[in-house]
């Protein structure tokens, strides 16, 4: 269980004492401060990180959220998949959550030098505490000096913002609920494995593939309960010993996805790019070519797990990212929308979750509401109100 | 000329029609007579699977029964599903806006199953990608196996790269090409006897409509004729629309046949219409079934921006249409869409375009003039539901 007593923010160089007031009704109880001798009554203050990080906290590097932007403010730089780039942080803090479960996580990164759209602000408070980890708050330039000069518009954002942050403490049980996924993706994630196991959580979290961060020395028999799929990612996971618990996964009904087929197999087709064979009661799928490209594997491997695993579908929500935890009881789902077009609000999103219940409550920013669900055959759908930058579902019942 | 594409081809009259030919058509006259074949038309109210099978079963038996087409032969089959899966009109699921219902498709995949189809496979282009279509229709929030249990031997595929098959087909246009001399195409439009098309009842950016000719555009795959095509050889992965046909601002990909006059029109009204006409005849459809039941008007997807103060959104006609000759069976899917199917470019809903309907004509397809159809079941005044009038 992950405690998350600390709330941190940058203190913007040049601020006053005083302005501790604009703090006010926010959760935030840290600061981080260069300045020798600032001392804030009721607050904790550290200096430059990572030096004097809280002994429960586990500092971690990120990158601005945000859709990659054409010169026309309008339009969208476009990946691969012809749909918008989006710089994120959800696949950092499932990683570093899997790396570091006792810890409490701040991701840390700074404001670019300009910044297009101070909406932003919101979208990285909200990105970091949906995955359950913590941002520094560090103020662009422009919304600091707006505080302290009192200005109107960057008065509104910061109240969004304490308003953002005091929801996600009122909710910081979901932040150790766990993660609602069909995949299991295995690596340790480093050397030579680090480029295409890091690249294939982006890619895959950009593809609302759910997955689990399995470290492959945490690799039992127990932290793959509940999960239809893994991947082994790391070349020579087939024979290494490690990879032993995979073996019985599939045996037992699971898919197992290696780099190469385990000795024996007999692939009896093949499907989205892999050889696929029988083993046991379930299958292991092994690539026709070996992996190279993080984009092709994450959807081969989408295509694998199938669709119909996906414990949320989204519509109209092309900048929108997921992520779906359960109560350790089953009977709560909350499914987190993260937007990163913080200047554009996000109109006629459909969200279908994986569950039975026809009812759910919603936040956004600027309100909440009880609505009701349509049934589909793959479980039931939300029609959301627009909202910005980050919405929240929380549904009932069972798994659909 | 292939046996099923010869009979496609052949004009078939009703009595009354016979008559109608004989007493205009003076001693020594050489006017061509174009193909025309029954229409049904029949009223739908909504989409539950009992009522669709029946309704459908009763067009099929108005149009002289499936068996003659189906029986024993591979039937493709081409939905409409435009666009990406996870688009909607607002809130509405694509196949309640600008898709083929998946229940409209279950219902024909019965029925050709029933007339004894030795194999059915469901073709569509997805633009974007190489994801198989089973997969895609799960994105939407379909459920695929409803269509697959449907008849024995259903299966899917993904059609805008080469797929499962070794390599592409090369479908030439018969006689004189508007644009294209032929297309290369997935193996599926070619390892088939019988092409059926189940489209949508729309109005189209580009085209004016897009009804049963039109859904023969998503055929091509973007490998050879999409933004990411190869230059000498088709792309491995399909990653991008069809701008090429639209803008002719390139060649397709080798080999694929070239354009016969790269010096025409560059204007996508000019070059989509006479593209679908090309495609419809390299690639003629033996069934054409037309989804009216729930659609959208002003366009043919929710990315469309409408002109003239229009705006897109979901209604309802309530109707299905079902020919065996796609350019009659889009005629009447004009006119109840309250368009002239005789129409020439400036008139609606042509007004930017060429008519698809009579380049289709050029090509010897079909007739459009709806007083050489014959109209079975509903009038097509009775269940008239004029586009323009909704949306505007």
């Amino acid at each position: 269980m992950t405690s998350y007593d600390w709330w941190p923010m940058r203190w913007p160089r040049g601020w006053p004492p005083e302005m501790l007031q604009i703090l006010a009704g926010a959760p935030i109880n840290c600061l981080i401060s260069s300045e020798p001798g600032l001392s804030l009554a009721n607050y904790r203050v550290l200096g430059e990180l990572p030096g004097q990080l809280p002994q429960d906290v586990q500092l971690i590097e990120g990158i601005w959220p945000s859709v990659k932007i054409s010169r026309t403010r309008d339009s969208a730089e476009a990946g691969p998949t012809g749909a918008p780039w989006i710089d994120a942080n959800g696949w950092r803090i499932q990683l570093a959550r899997a790396r570091y479960p006792n810890q409490q996580l701040w991701i840390d990164y700074q404001p670019p030098g300009e910044l297009p759209d101070l909406n932003s602000l919101l979208v990285a408070i909200a990105e970091a505490c949906a995955f359950g980890a913590r941002w520094i708050v560090t103020l662009p330039e422009q919304l600091a000096q707006g505080l302290l000069n009192h200005r109107g518009e960057a008065l509104t954002l910061w109240e969004q913002a304490k308003k953002l942050m005091r929801f996600f403490q009122e909710h910081s049980q979901w932040c150790s609920w766990p993660v609602v996924a069909p995949l299991g993706v295995v690596s340790d994630f480093s050397g030579e494995n680090e480029f295409l196991a890091t690249e294939f959580l982006n890619l895959a979290s950009r593809r609302n593939l759910a997955y689990r961060v399995i470290l492959r020395e945490q690799l039992t028999r127990e932290r793959l309960a509940g999960l239809a799929a893994l991947i082994l990612i790391d070349g020579q996971a087939v024979e290494a010993k490690w990879s032993a618990p995979s073996w019985e996964f599939a045996e037992k009904g699971g898919l197992v996805i290696a780099p190469k087929l385990p000795k024996g197999s007999v692939p009896a087709r093949t499907y989205a790019g892999h050889r696929i064979a029988r083993f046991g009661r379930g299958r292991v799928a092994a690539p026709i070519e070996p992996w190279s490209d993080p984009y092709i594997l994450a959807e081969q491997v989408h295509w694998l797990v199938g669709r119909r695993n996906d414990p949320v579908r989204l519509w109209n929500g092309e900048l929108l990212a997921t992520h779906c935890c359960r109560s350790g009881d089953g009977k709560t789902t909350v499914v987190h929308l993260i937007g990163y077009s913080g200047w554009r609000p996000f109109q006629d999103v459909t969200v279908g979750v994986s569950t039975r219940g026809v009812e759910a409550r919603v936040w956004w920013v600027d309100g909440e509401a009880q609505i009701q669900g349509t049934r589909r055959q793959l479980g039931t759908e939300f029609a959301l109100p627009p909202f910005r930058v980050y919405c929240a579902v929380e549904c009932g019942g069972s798994h659909a | 000329m292939r046996e099923h594409e010869l009979s496609c081809r052949l004009p078939t009259f009703t009595r009354r029609q016979l008559f109608a030919l004989a007493a205009g058509m003076g001693v020594g006259q050489t006017a061509r007579a174009l193909p025309t074949a029954p229409v049904a038309v029949a009223r739908c109210a909504d989409y539950e699977p009992k009522r669709l099978v029946e309704t459908l079963g009763r067009m099929f038996d108005q149009i002289g029964g499936l068996e003659r087409l189906v029986a024993g032969k591979t039937v493709a089959v081409k939905v409409n599903l435009t666009g990406g899966a996870h688009q909607r009109l607002g809130h509405t699921p694509a196949e309640l806006a600008h898709w083929t219902h998946p229940n409209v498709i279950g219902a024909v995949v019965y029925w050709l199953g029933r007339a004894g189809a030795r194999r059915i496979r469901i073709l569509e282009s997805i633009a974007y990608s190489p994801e198989p279509l089973e997969e895609f229709m799960i994105a939407a929030g379909w459920e695929p196996r409803d269509i697959a249990n449907a008849a024995p031997r259903v299966e899917f595929e993904n059609t805008s790269y080469l797929g499962m098959g070794k390599e592409y087909k090369l479908l030439r246009v018969p006689g004189q090409p508007h644009i294209f001399p032929g297309f290369l195409l997935n193996h599926s439009y070619a390892d088939c006897d019988v092409f059926v098309t189940l489209a949508k009842l729309k109005e189209h950016y580009t085209a004016g409509i897009t009804l049963s000719l039109k859904n023969s555009f998503g055929i091509t795959p973007t490998t050879i004729y999409g933004e990411a095509a190869g230059i000498d050889e088709p792309a491995l992965i399909p990653r991008g629309g069809r701008s090429m046909l639209h803008r002719g601002h390139r060649q397709p990909a080798k080999p694929a046949p070239p354009e016969i006059d790269p010096s025409s029109p560059r204007d996508d009204g000019y070059r989509v219409p006479r593209i679908v006409a090309d495609l419809a005849a390299a690639r003629p459809i033996h069934l054409a079934v037309i989804d009216g039941i729930t659609t959208m008007t002003a366009g043919e997807g929710p990315w469309i921006r409408p002109r003239d103060g229009r705006r897109t959104e979901v209604v309802s006609p309530r109707v299905l249409i079902v020919g065996t000759n796609p350019v009659c069976t889009d005629a009447v899917g004009a006119a109840v869409m309250g368009f002239d199917p005789a129409a020439d470019r400036g008139t609606p809903p042509f007004e930017r375009c060429d008519s698809t309907l009579r380049l289709a004509a050029a090509h010897g397809i079909g007739t459009y003039k709806l007083d050489e159809i014959e109209v079975i079941g509903e009038t097509i005044d009775a269940v008239r539901f004029p586009f323009r009038r909704v949306s505007s």
